[in-house]
């Protein structure tokens, strides 16, 4: 089970480089904020499933809660700052 | 006979993690697809404001599945319900901003069939 995990955890690794073109190269911010956004969801699951691989899933847990809000609140600041500036 | 079956119900508790993160690993392929992919920023919204949303639910619940039911599954429980609520609220709040900006909606390119539908209306 571990080795599976360890298989899905490089696989979305690869599927973060993929999203990373979509940050270098979006026409808009809009665009590099939505690839931000589906990086840091991609990251939460590969820190939980790092948990499962090192058996310390009580500690990693915490870590992803946090990750999750601060990716949200980030997103949320980034959306009202492009709206409140009239241009992106 | 005890032993036996625990390891049944282990492995089915296993076997059941294995579809669902499958399952959620297929939409995050599928939604990174269309980031990729797709013609316009609100279409690419949508392919990653659904799919990755419907991938953490199926992973979490794999990992629920595999965990076993305790305090720390509750945790990834909670985690569902948020990135649930949350991811549509950030997407929603992004595809707004877009729209006071101005960004147009990519539309298709009229072909000539078009056209002469238009100027000759049945």
């Amino acid at each position: 089970m571990k080795s599976f995990f360890l298989n899905v955890d490089i696989f979305l690794c690869l599927l973060i480089f993929c999203c990373l073109y979509r940050v270098l190269k979006g026409p808009t911010v809009i665009d590099r904020m939505i690839a931000v956004s589906a990086i840091g969801t991609k990251t939460l699951i590969i820190l939980i499933l790092v948990g499962f691989i090192f058996g310390r899933v009580d500690m990693f847990i915490d870590i992803s809660i946090v990750y999750a809000l601060l990716n949200f609140l980030g997103t949320l600041a980034a959306a009202k700052y492009f709206e409140g500036k009239g241009e992106c | 006979m005890p032993s036996l079956l625990d390891f049944a119900s282990l492995a089915a508790n296993d076997i059941a993690a294995i579809i669902l993160i499958g399952g959620g690993i297929f939409f995050f392929f599928t939604s990174t697809l269309g980031l990729l992919r797709f013609p316009d920023l609100y279409s690419r919204m949508h392919a990653t404001g659904k799919g990755d949303t419907l991938a953490v639910l199926l992973i979490l619940s794999g990992a629920i599945c595999h965990h076993g039911f305790n305090l720390n599954s509750a945790k990834l429980l909670l985690i569902a319900v948020f990135v649930f609520i949350a991811n549509p609220t950030g997407t929603h709040a992004l595809g707004r901003a877009a729209y006071r900006c101005g960004i147009k909606p990519w539309v298709r390119r009229k072909t000539a069939a078009d056209q002469t539908a238009e100027e000759k209306p049945s």
